[in-house]
C-alpha cells in the first residue's frame, strides 16, 4: 500500500453531542462459544467506523447486533441515547431509521425502480416523495439508466450500486456495510468506493463498514475499530491503527510485516539499537514495529550508521524479492535480522537489484513503532 | 425472530379481502347447502340405475309432486346397509332373500314388487361348452365347471353376484380353479372382458341388450325361474329412524306402482332393443311369480 | 385403438352440439374444484406460511402431518369426510351429503395439505439473507410476509395447480360425498366411471378427454401466469 494514501485519511471527525450508537456490557453466545464479548463501545454522530479484523472475529456479528437484527444474549444497546427494548413496535421504528447493505446485492425480484421504492413504500410514505427519492438516488449512484431493468439481469456491480441506492433512499440516521466490496472486482469496487465515498463526505450520514480489506479503510472512514476473537482489540484513527498497532496480533493483521524484538531479533550491537535506546523510544526486550512501505532502500553503500532526516541507515544485501502486484516486496539482511520493505518495481529495474545486491536501508525513527503489548 | 401470527389471508388490502369473502359466499350458495324437506334419497343398484330406467321416472315424479329424488346407485350390499343406518329413505333393488331379512329386522316396510327381469347365461358364439338348448341355468354352471370352461363372475357381492352363488349353490358345485375369474367390477365392463376372453357369465338381459352389439357374446341359457330378477320398493322404517321423509318416500313408492309408471317400465327399451328391458309387476306379490 | 377414435369423434359432437348435460357436468366441475381450490388456498397458505416461519414446539409432527396428508388418498378423505356428513352422524344436521357442497369439502381436504406443503417449501426456499433484508428495511410482520410470499410467487402458483389437479381429478371422494346424482352432482369425472362401469368405453373416453381439455387451460392460463410473473 502507498506511503501517501495514508496522509489522507479522510473525513475528519465532527463529533456529535450524543452518541449515534452505543453498546455497554455486550456478549453474544452462539452455539456454546462467545461471539461478542465488547464491554464499551460508542459511534458518534458523523463518524464513518471502520470495522476490521479476521474471519470470525465477530465483524458481521456486530454488525448485526447494531442494526438490531440480533439480539444480544447479554448486554443493551443505545440508539440515540435510548435503550433498545426488542418488542416489534421499537425494533420496525428504530430499524426504520437505518439501512443496511449487504456483501450481496439481495435485491427483490422485480425492476430496479420498485427495488429502490420498496423500503420507502414499507414506510407509507406519499407516492410522489418515494417517486423523487428514487429517481435523486438512482441517479446519484449511476444506475438510473437501469430503473426498468429486471433486478436479476443486472450485473454484480450494478446490483449492489441499486442495493446502495436503496439503502441511502431511505434516508437513514446510520447506514451499516457488511463487506459490501467483497463480491466486487476491483475496477467494479474501486468506482463504487469513489461513489461511496462521496456520498458519505456530502450526507455526513454516520457509518459502520465491515470489511476484510483493511486497505479500504483510508478511502472511507474516519475511525477504526480491529475486532478479534469476539473483542475490540483497538480503536482510533486509520493512520494510528495501521501505523501504531497495539499487538503482534493486530500489526500482522494490518500488514505491519516489520516485527522486532530489540535484543532478540536486533543485536543490542546494531545502529538501529543504539538509535533505539538513545532517544529512549525502546528498551531492551520491547517489540518494535515497521511498516514495510516506510522503508526506503538505496542501492550500495550510503555512510555507514549514519542517521540522516532522523532515520536509521543500515547496510545489507537482499536476501528476497516477491513480487507483490504492483509493488516488489524486498527482505533485506541488516545485520543478523531481516527488514521487509516495499518498493516499486520500476526502482528495482533501475537499480538492478537482485538478490544479492548490496543496499542501504533508511528506517525513519518516527515510523518506528514499541508495541505496547507483545 | 416473532412469537404467533394470525392464521388470516395475507398481505391484501381490507377491501380485497372482503371482496374475496363475498365472492366465496355468493360460490357457496350457489352451489347449494343446508338440509332439504323435499328430498327423497332413493338408494339402488347400480346396474338397475345403469339401465336408464329411472332417468326417465325420476324427472316424471319431480315434476308433478315437486320433491327432488337423489338416486344414489351403489352396489347392492351398500344399498342394503344404508337403510339398515337410516341413511337413505326408499329402496329399490333386486335382492329378495336379503330384502326379507331387513323386513324381518324391522329396517324396512310396505315392502312391495315392483317389476321383474331375468339374468341370462351368455357365452361366446361358437359355444365351446355346449350349453345351447339347456334350460336349466344350474346344470349349466355345473356343465361348465365339469368342462373347465371360462367363466367370468362378478365377485363384488352384487345383486348379480348373489344370483350367481346361489345357482352354483342350486348346482351343488363351488366354483373353483384357473377357469372361473373373479373380476369385481361393474356389469358392463364384465360383458366385455367376457368378450375379449370368449368367456361365459351371468349377466341381466338389459345391460347385455345395451351392449350387444359391441360384443362377441349371445345368449346361450334363459328362461330358468330360477333367473327370474324381482325388483321390490320399500321404505326405511320411519319409526326407527327419526329422519327418514317417509311421505316423500311413500309417495314415491306409489308413484312406482301408478299406472304411469307401470306403462313406462313395460315400455322402457322396446325402442332400442325391440323388447322391453323389464316387465312391470304392480299388484302382484313375489310368490305369482316364482311359484 | 377404433374406440378412442369414437371417443375422439364423441367428444367433439358433444362439445359442438352444446350438449346439455355435458355442458352442465362440465360446469359442476369447473364450480366444485374451483371452490374447492380456493378454499384450500385460504386455509393452505396461511397455513403453509405459518408453519414456515413460526417455531413452536409439536412444529415438526405438525410438519410431518402435513406431509403425510399430501399423499392422502382421495378416497379416504370422501370416506371420512362421508361418515361426518351422513344423516345420523355429527354434522348430519346440515344435511349436505350429496349435494356439491360435500363435494367441495372434500375436495377442499384432499387439497390443503398439498398446498400447505408447497406454500411451506416456497417459503422455506427464499433466501434467508434476502429474508434479512426485508427485515432491515424496516417491515412489520405483515410486510414482511407479504414481500417473502411474493418472493415466492412462483412456487406458489405451482402449488395452486397442484391442488387444483388433484381435485379436478379425483373420483373416490366425489362419488362418496356426492353420489354422482344427475343434474346435482354429477361432475366430469364421476360420469366417467359411470360410463366405463356401464361398458360404455367410448362415451367414457369422451368425456375423459372433455376433463383433460379442461384442465389442461386452466393449467395453462396458471402457467402463463406463472411465467409472465417470473419475468416481471
Amino acid at each position: 500500500m502507498r506511503a501517501d494514501v495514508l496522509r489522507n485519511p479522510g473525513p475528519p471527525i465532527e463529533g456529535g453531542r450524543e452518541p449515534q450508537l452505543q453498546a455497554v456490557g455486550l456478549r453474544l453466545i452462539k452455539g456454546g462459544a462467545m461471539i461478542l464479548d465488547i464491554d464499551q463501545f460508542t459511534l458518534e454522530q458523523g463518524d464513518v467506523l471502520g470495522v476490521i479484523g479476521p474471519n470470525g472475529a465477530g465483524k458481521s456479528s456486530l454488525l448485526h447486533v447494531l442494526a438490531l437484527l440480533e439480539k444480544p444474549s447479554s448486554g443493551k444497546v443505545l440508539f440515540a441515547g435510548q435503550d433498545v427494548r426488542y418488542d416489534q413496535r421499537t425494533l420496525v421504528d428504530l430499524r426504520r431509521q437505518t439501512a443496511v447493505v449487504f456483501q450481496e446485492p439481495l435485491l427483490l425480484n422485480t425492476t430496479v425502480r420498485e427495488n429502490v421504492a420498496a423500503g420507502l413504500r414499507l414506510r407509507r410514505l406519499p407516492i410522489q416523495q418515494i417517486e423523487r427519492q428514487v429517481t435523486h438516488w438512482l441517479g446519484r449512484l449511476g444506475v438510473g439508466h437501469l430503473e426498468s431493468r429486471k433486478a436479476h439481469t443486472l450485473s454484480g456491480g450494478e446490483a449492489q450500486r441499486v442495493s446502495v441506492a436503496r439503502a441511502l433512499a431511505l434516508g437513514p440516521k446510520v447506514l451499516y456495510l457488511d463487506e459490501p466490496f467483497a463480491s466486487l472486482d476491483a475496477p467494479t469496487k474501486g468506482a463504487l468506493m469513489t461513489d461511496l465515498q462521496r456520498v458519505l463526505r456530502e450526507t455526513g450520514i454516520t457509518t459502520i463498514l465491515v470489511t476484510h480489506d483493511f486497505t479500504d479503510l483510508p478511502y472511507l472512514v474516519n475511525r477504526v475499530a480491529v475486532m478479534m476473537g469476539g473483542r475490540i482489540v483497538q480503536q482510533g484513527s486509520p493512520a494510528e491503527v495501521l501505523s501504531r498497532p497495539d499487538s503482534t496480533a493486530i500489526a500482522r493483521f494490518v500488514g505491519v510485516d516489520n516485527i522486532l524484538t530489540l535484543g532478540d531479533d536486533i543485536p543490542l550491537d546494531s545502529p538501529l539499537a543504539t538509535a533505539l535506546q538513545e532517544n529512549n523510544t525502546a528498551d531492551r526486550g520491547d517489540v518494535v514495529c515497521l511498516r514495510p512501505e516506510s522503508v526506503t532502500v538505496h542501492p550500495g553503500p550510503l555512510n555507514p550508521g549514519s542517521r540522516m532526516d532522523d532515520s536509521v541507515n543500515l547496510r545489507g544485501a537482499i536476501s528476497s524479492i516477491d513480487p507483490q502486484g504492483l509493488y516488489v516486496k524486498l527482505t533485506g539482511d541488516c545485520g543478523g535480522f531481516p527488514i521487509e520493505a516495499l518498493v516499486s518495481s520500476w526502482e528495482v529495474t533501475r537499480n538492478n537489484l537482485q538478490k544479492g545486491s548490496e543496499i542501504t536501508i533508511s528506517l525513519p525513527l518516527q515510523a518506528l513503532h514499541v508495541l505496547r503489548s507483545p | 425472530m416473532f412469537s404467533k401470527v394470525n392464521r388470516i389471508s395475507v398481505g391484501a388490502s381490507p377491501g380485497a379481502k372482503a371482496a374475496l369473502i363475498a365472492v366465496l359466499l355468493v360460490a357457496l350458495m350457489a352451489v347449494g347447502c343446508g338440509p332439504q324437506e323435499t328430498e327423497i334419497i332413493l338408494a339402488t343398484t347400480t346396474s338397475t340405475y345403469d339401465s336408464g330406467l329411472l332417468d326417465e321416472l325420476v324427472p316424471l315424479f319431480e315434476e308433478s309432486s315437486g320433491y327432488v329424488v337423489k338416486p344414489i346407485a351403489v352396489g347392492t350390499g351398500k344399498a342394503l346397509a344404508l337403510a339398515r343406518q337410516g341413511e337413505a329413505d326408499v329402496l329399490l333393488v333386486h335382492a329378495p332373500s336379503a330384502e326379507r331379512e331387513l323386513a324381518e329386522q324391522g329396517f324396512v316396510i310396505e315392502r312391495r314388487l315392483v317389476m321383474h327381469n331375468d339374468f341370462v347365461i351368455v357365452g361366446p358364439a361358437d359355444d365351446p361348452a355346449n350349453l345351447a338348448g339347456m334350460t336349466s341355468a344350474a346344470s349349466a354352471l355345473q356343465h361348465l365347471s365339469q368342462e373347465e370352461a371360462l367363466f367370468i363372475s362378478r365377485g363384488d357381492d352384487s345383486g348379480t353376484h348373489k344370483r350367481e352363488l346361489s345357482l352354483w349353490s342350486l348346482a351343488g358345485t363351488e366354483p373353483a380353479g384357473t377357469w372361473y375369474l373373479e373380476t369385481g367390477i361393474g356389469m358392463g365392463e364384465t360383458l366385455r372382458v367376457a368378450s375379449e376372453k370368449g368367456a361365459y357369465t351371468l349377466t341381466d338381459r338389459g345391460t347385455y341388450l345395451a351392449l350387444k352389439d359391441g360384443l362377441a357374446l349371445d345368449i346361450l341359457v334363459e328362461g330358468d325361474s330360477a333367473m327370474l330378477n324381482l325388483y321390490h320398493v320399500m321404505i326405511v322404517n320411519p319409526e326407527r329412524f327419526d329422519k327418514i321423509n317417509a311421505t316423500g318416500a311413500r309417495l314415491f313408492a306409489d308413484f312406482l306402482l301408478s299406472d304411469e309408471a307401470q306403462n313406462i317400465i313395460g315400455d322402457f327399451g322396446n325402442d332400442k332393443y325391440d323388447q322391453p328391458l323389464f316387465i312391470p309387476d304392480g299388484g302382484k306379490s313375489e310368490d305369482d311369480l316364482t311359484g | 385403438m377404433s374406440l378412442i377414435m369414437e371417443g375422439l369423434i364423441k367428444a367433439y359432437q358433444l362439445l359442438i352440439s352444446l350438449d346439455r348435460e355435458i355442458l352442465e357436468v362440465t360446469w359442476l366441475t369447473l364450480r366444485v374444484s374451483g371452490t374447492a381450490t380456493l378454499f384450500s388456498l385460504l386455509i393452505g397458505i396461511p397455513l403453509g406460511t405459518f408453519l414456515a416461519t413460526v417455531v413452536f414446539p409439536g412444529r415438526k409432527v405438525l410438519v410431518s402431518l402435513v406431509n403425510t396428508g399430501m399423499g392422502l388418498p382421495p378416497v379416504v378423505a370422501g370416506l371420512w369426510v362421508s361418515i361426518l356428513l351422513w344423516r345420523y352422524g355429527p354434522l348430519g344436521y346440515f344435511g349436505i351429503l350429496y349435494t356439491p357442497a360435500a363435494m367441495i369439502i372434500a375436495q377442499a381436504v384432499i387439497a390443503s395439505p398439498i398446498v400447505v406443503g408447497l406454500t411451506m417449501a416456497a417459503i422455506q426456499q427464499v433466501d434467508p439473507k434476502l429474508k434479512r433484508q426485508i427485515v432491515s428495511l424496516g417491515a412489520t410482520r405483515w410486510q414482511y410476509l407479504w414481500l417473502v410470499l411474493r418472493e415466492a410467487r412462483l412456487s406458489l402458483l405451482a402449488a395452486v395447480m397442484a391442488g387444483f389437479g388433484a381435485v379436478a381429478s379425483e373420483i373416490g371422494a366425489s362419488m362418496m360425498v356426492g353420489g354422482n346424482i344427475k343434474g346435482h352432482t354429477r361432475v366430469l369425472t364421476t360420469a366417467t366411471v359411470m360410463e366405463v362401469q356401464r361398458g360404455n368405453f367410448g362415451l367414457a373416453i369422451a368425456i375423459s378427454m372433455i376433463l383433460m381439455v379442461l384442465a389442461y387451460t386452466i393449467t395453462f392460463v396458471l402457467t402463463h401466469i406463472q411465467q409472465e410473473g417470473g419475468k416481471s
